[in-house]
């Protein structure tokens, strides 16, 4: 595909996607109002570059979530170079084009991403309502999100 | 499998270390984050409420029109007994920046670090009673610790010192956020409502309100009982904090209860309802209006002073500390 090509375009995208994200979740307070845009650029770039450097670019990113959440450092860092690191395996699975793919894509990894922060978060009451009820939904909303940054970025590019 | 191997360093390294990483990137690539997010804080306390600051602004007219004669007449019983402010500490205040992760609760960070005075191991408090303490300091912010941290800790007591235990937080079926404390004897026996203060035997000093007893939890056994406390300060009054400081040297170890207008009872002198000076436990901070207190010490046994009721009002809670002297030592 032509935007295959465009690695600068995706630079451009996932460092728009990373500013956003600290920028509404942290910047402005909104939190989990915001969609988790910091993943999303993980898995979008995890679909263009090979699977190791995805991990790379997802222990990067877990390190800069790491550092703004306090004493959680690592914790965000394992889970995104998981999911970066099986995002560039999914290549092969399915194509770019397949937008239910796309959309289930963004939205499991969004909650595998959940689920791995609880892993090590440890048990706590109303955890299962949490991964159960609201990861879903954030999924959906990351899900949403997600296609429409690959559609701007197709678009733009 | 490199990536994920640093990665899982990242998680098991020593906590210094792992802020220390982290105190370097917020001060370098994430600064401007955090710029953003002072700014919209300042432009929230600024512009956000102007009417609750205006209603502010004439309740302490109100209060210093009021109280300008008891207040003159105060600071020259102060002066001639040699009491200082009221309360004995240097302290920083500081904004508290909520970053909500997923599973993890009770960390956040504050717009004051090492440059400001702020040392690892000071108690955070608020207008209500008592945060958390300070984890991390960078140079410029710092890393604390609430109450529902599962690693917090602190050593409450009731007002009269007869109750001791351990404070914990504790969160309900239904995911509220409560405090439990632990360990009190077997006979001790808390009604609802009871005010909880920190003893002073461990991190905090004594008096600084921890919260209000709810009911019994449930008996460990035949010699020590559990309470549910309902906290003094809930998740979302920790916006605007104090950090406190050292304690001026002659206020080691004093009871800072009178900062926050509860006076402390001492034993065996149960407090009279209908006594005027009495402190105002029903309205303590967190709960309701708190009053301004007269007496700075605790009571003395043989001679309790006769207090006059003073008037609702503001609290002045001591002197913001001062920079260190720029001398490079920082």
């Amino acid at each position: 595909m032509m935007f295959r090509d465009l690695q600068w375009g995706l630079v451009v995208l996932v460092a728009v996607l990373v500013a956003l994200h600290f920028v509404l979740r942290i910047g402005y307070g909104l939190g989990e109002l915001a969609p988790d845009l910091l993943l999303l650029s993980l898995l979008v770039t995890a679909r263009f570059v090979k699977p190791g450097t995805a991990a790379g670019i997802g222990l990067f990113l877990g390190f800069l979530e790491g550092a703004m959440l306090p004493m959680t450092m690592g914790v965000s860092a394992v889970a995104l170079v998981i999911l970066g690191y099986v995002g560039g395996r999914t290549r092969k699975w399915f194509s770019d084009d397949n937008v239910v793919f796309l959309a289930l894509y963004f939205f499991l990894g969004k909650w595998v991403y959940d689920g791995i922060l609880f892993l090590f978060a440890g048990a706590r009451p109303g955890m299962a309502a949490d991964l159960l009820v609201i990861s879903p939904l954030a999924s959906i909303y990351a899900a949403i999100a997600g296609l429409l940054a690959l559609f701007v970025y197709r678009k733009l590019s | 499998m490199i990536f994920l191997v640093i990665a899982f360093i990242l998680v098991v390294l020593p906590e210094e270390i792992g802020d220390s990483a982290a105190n370097l990137a917020r001060e370098t690539v994430l600064r401007p984050v955090f710029a953003i997010q002072r700014g919209a804080i300042e432009r929230e306390v600024r512009f956000g409420d102007a009417e609750r600051l205006r209603a502010e602004r004439d309740s302490l007219a109100a209060v210093l029109v009021g109280s300008a004669a008891l207040q003159a007449e105060n600071r020259q019983l102060r002066d001639l007994i040699g009491i200082g402010e009221r309360l004995p500490y240097q302290f920083v205040p500081v904004e508290v920046l909520h970053v909500h992760g997923r599973g993890f609760d009770g960390g956040f960070l504050l717009t004051a670090g090492r440059d400001d005075g702020v040392v690892p191991g000071s108690p955070i408090v608020s207008g209500g009673g008592l945060v958390g303490m300070i984890r991390n300091v960078g140079a410029r912010g710092s890393v604390g610790m609430d109450w529902t941290h599962p690693d917090f800790r602190a050593s409450g007591m009731t007002m009269d010192g007869d109750t001791y235990g351990m404070i914990q937080p504790y969160m309900g079926r239904g995911g509220e956020r409560l405090l439990l404390m632990t360990g009190t004897p077997f006979h001790s026996d808390l009604s609802e409502g009871t005010l909880i203060v920190t003893s002073g035997r461990a991190v905090y000093p004594r008096g600084i309100p921890i919260g209000r007893i709810l009911g019994p939890y449930r008996d460990e056994g035949t010699w020590r009982r559990s309470y549910l406390v309902e906290p003094a300060v809930t998740l979302a009054e920790m916006n605007q904090v104090l950090v406190l400081g050292e304690p001026s040297e002659e206020a080691f170890g004093q009871d800072l209860a009178g900062a926050w207008g509860v006076r402390p009872e001492l034993p065996g002198r149960p407090a009279d309802p209908t006594d005027p000076t009495r402190a105002p436990e029903a309205t303590a901070p967190g709960v309701g209006p708190v009053q301004t207190d007269p007496a700075l010490t605790p009571p003395e046994p043989d001679a309790p002073p006769p207090a006059a009721p003073q008037p609702a009002g503001p609290r002045v809670l001591g002197e913001p500390v001062q920079p260190p002297p720029d001398d490079g030592g920082r």
